[in-house]
């Protein structure tokens, strides 16, 4: 991915910036606002990682000229303000995501990896599949080598979100927003139990096993194993 | 020494006059100088006025006296016609009222009797009434604010019967003056009785309330220097000083309690977050001394980030409960579907349940909606719905019921677990406060306080019972003017 970072905590930056590098990805970096939004307008990047306390422009505001320039980039804001109020705030501003200081690197990285998604896959598809595994939106259908699979509403909801991210790591903070559409932290692994439910009905009795679980960041459906 | 003593007592002075000149200055001091300069006014018109009628009064009476005696004097003059005035008085019954001077004077100006010897000058031969200069001060009652008008005196002058001559008859004013006089002193003195004990009472009023406000203004000194157990002094009757008084001191109690409770919380949130710190701090140091492969590095890297992400989860934890505690803004207010919600998170929750061998039951009534913030409401069942899980054992069961009527919205978790002693259910809800039956259990004792939080910050009342065995949470929420206890400002505002 080609991403840029808008961060003014240079340290932070330098090792964010490394951890990207060593995950593939390419990033430009911008240490005030104001450079921030001249990178953001010279060339095109898949997503926007930009911080929300920045000096000379604010992050908001920043993402509010680049909106009004019609620029639909993604944009992953990273705030110290943790509460419910300023996440609304910084999606209203045309933020995609909001992430809160201190996250863990494989949070954020799961999170771009989402965001670079869903620009590319068209949120209409009605049929989805990952190796013999099929979702059928329209029919309410779930098969895997053939074999219709029972699941519940939920369960339903909840694959389709992971093939949708195919092969990409999905966080339990994801889950929840996404699936549940709750944004607290769960203190215990409510999320976990969903997916052995969800692990069992469709990895039991077939192989090779989709559903992986990705140490110290979340799951990945996929055929790759690793 | 001597020096010594002489500047204290300037001292003394220089404070007393200070005070004095605050007394000058207080609100009551002026009231009472403004009520005494008003009253004074008034009074002083009124006595003026009495002082005027009366003196009026009493010229009248000289006049009518006067012209009484004038006719008895003529009477008896017609009848005899030489005859001496004098004489002609002297006789047996024949008293003119007031006994006023005469003189009587044939046409050619010769005297013919009386007890005045000439014709007084500045009186014309003209009949009327006339005011003169006595010649000589007659004795009279001594006056003490003597002026011109004590050697004055009235006459009324008539024309003797065929011409024959004058008539005067005069009566001092000396008499009348004084009594005129002893009146404006007595009215005097009243005026000078009214200012000066309106200016009294003032200045009594003034030191009164300087000492109750005083006393008040020392207290709040104390407590700026720092001293916050001090109270203001509740002695004495009971009026709107200590009423006052008494609802200050429960400011400063509320207030002193707030304090105390808030160094508690920093206390244990910097005990809380030492212990991890310190685990962490050791573990790096231990492993700098002894890891020698790459992977001896992994793994203490691996605990401290584990050992992190937990004080990030209690970090994240205690801002919730801030949060909820500072309130809402009115703006994030949003009318919830509190049936939704709740079946959401029972839904979420139902697979721990059943994985730790639990049965979840619930009972929701639906299109239940409150007033109140999706999010907070959602993290609060979700701490509940853990908390039944997690203090509950294989083969328990736990019901969550969402009931409605006109007056409240009821929402209860209960269990059948090994519920919380009644001393303690207080004190659960208290941040960090968790049962020494808990300890083996993970969990930082954050849960119900953010119940607690969330709850009063959405007008509920918290009630924690016994489910006879386990806890059973109960919290109901006014379906009506819920928005009256949410502070338009989103301040916090305490539901009583
Ligand atoms: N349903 C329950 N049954 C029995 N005891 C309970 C129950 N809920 C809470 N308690 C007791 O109250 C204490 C405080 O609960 P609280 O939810 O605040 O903290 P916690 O569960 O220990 O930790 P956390 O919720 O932060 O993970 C618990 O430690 C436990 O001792
Ligand atoms: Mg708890």
């Amino acid at each position: 991915m080609n991403l840029l970072l808008v961060e003014d905590d240079f340290d932070a930056a330098k090792s964010l910036i490394r951890g990207l590098h060593r995950s593939g990805h390419e990033v430009d970096h911008a240490g005030t606002g104001t450079e921030g939004l001249n990178l953001a307008r010279r060339s095109q990047y898949d997503v926007l990682i930009i911080d929300r306390m920045l000096p000379e422009l604010d992050g908001l505001s920043l993402l509010a000229s680049l909106r009004e320039e019609n620029d639909a980039t993604p944009v992953l804001i990273l705030s110290a303000l943790g509460e419910v109020d300023d996440r609304v705030a910084g999606l209203r501003a045309g933020g995609d995501d909001y992430l809160i200081k201190p996250y863990a690197f494989a949070e954020l990285l799961a999170r771009l990896e989402g965001l670079e998604r869903r620009q590319r896959v068209e949120p209409a598809v009605a049929r989805l599949q990952v190796a013999d595994l099929v979702f059928d939106r329209d029919r309410h259908r779930v098969t895997r080598q053939g074999q219709t699979i029972r699941l519940q509403p939920r369960e339903m909801r909840l694959l389709e979100y992971l093939m949708r991210h195919a092969e990409q790591v999905v966080t339990r903070a994801m889950l929840l927003e996404n699936v549940w559409d709750y944004h607290f932290d769960p203190q215990t692994n409510v999320i976990d139990v969903h997916i052995s439910r969800l692990r069992a009905k469709i990895d039991r009795d077939f192989s090779p096993p989709l559903l992986h679980t990705v140490r110290g960041a979340g799951y990945r459906l996929g055929v790759s194993e690793d | 020494m001597a020096v010594f003593f002489r500047t204290w007592n300037l001292d003394r002075l220089q404070r007393r006059w200070r005070n004095f000149l605050r007394l000058l200055h207080t609100t009551v001091f002026r009231f009472a100088l403004a009520y005494a300069l008003g009253y004074s006014l008034i009074a002083g018109l009124l006595l003026g006025g009495i002082y005027f009628i009366s003196n009026r009064f009493a010229h009248h009476q000289i006049d009518q006296q006067l012209i009484a005696s004038q006719d008895v004097v003529l009477r008896l003059l017609r009848d005899d016609r030489r005859g001496d005035v004098r004489e002609l008085l002297g006789q047996p019954g024949r008293r003119l009222p007031g006994s006023p001077l005469l003189m009587v004077m044939d046409a050619h100006g010769r005297s013919l009797g009386g007890s005045l010897k000439a014709w007084p000058a500045g009186v014309p031969l003209r009949p009327g009434f006339y005011t003169f200069s006595l010649p000589a001060m007659p004795a009279s009652s001594p006056s003490f604010w003597r002026d011109a008008d004590d050697y004055l005196a009235r006459a009324l002058v008539a024309r003797l019967p065929h011409d024959a001559g004058w008539l005067l008859i005069a009566q001092p004013l000396a008499k009348v003056d004084a009594y005129n006089d002893l009146i404006f002193s007595l009215l005097l003195g009243a005026l000078i009785l009214i200012t000066l004990t309106g200016l009294a009472g003032g200045i009594l009023m003034g030191r009164g309330v300087l000492r109750r406000i005083d006393a008040v203004r020392d207290t709040a000194a104390d407590i700026i220097a720092g001293d916050l157990e001090q109270r203001i002094p509740m002695n004495g009757r009971r009026d709107e000083f200590v009423d006052l008084g008494e609802h200050i001191n429960a400011m400063l109690a509320r207030i002193e309690a707030l304090i105390q409770g808030m160094r508690a919380v920093t206390d244990n949130v910097a005990h809380d977050l030492r212990s991890p710190l310190n685990r962490l701090r050791s573990r790096i140091e231990v492993a700098l001394m002894e890891a020698e492969t790459p992977e001896d590095y992994r793994l203490v890297l691996e605990e401290a980030t584990l050992e992190l992400e937990g004080m990030v989860r209690t970090f994240n934890a205690l801002l919730s409960i801030a949060q909820a505690e500072s309130g809402i803004r009115r703006e994030n207010l949003t009318s919830v579907d509190l049936s939704q919600l709740v079946s959401d998170l029972v839904e979420l929750y139902e697979a721990l349940a059943e994985e730790a061998g639990m049965r979840l039951r619930v009972k929701i009534m639906p299109g239940v909606r409150i007033r109140g913030q999706r999010e907070l409401l959602a993290q609060m069942l979700a701490n509940l719905l853990d908390n039944a899980i997690k203090y509950n054992s294989a083969g328990g069961s736990i019901e969550v019921a969402l009931t409605a009527d006109e007056a409240c919205v009821r929402l209860a978790v209960c269990d059948n677990g090994s519920g919380i002693p009644p001393e303690y259910r207080e004190r659960v809800l208290e941040r960090f406060a968790r049962l020494d039956s808990a300890r083996a259990t993970p969990g930082n004792g954050l849960g119900l306080a953010l119940v607690k939080a969330v709850a009063q910050v959405h007008g509920a009342k918290l009630v924690l019972s016994d489910a006879q065995p386990g806890l059973c949470v109960t919290l109901n929420f006014p379906t009506s003017s819920l928005l009256e206890h949410l502070n338009p400002k989103g301040a916090f505002r305490k539901a009583r």
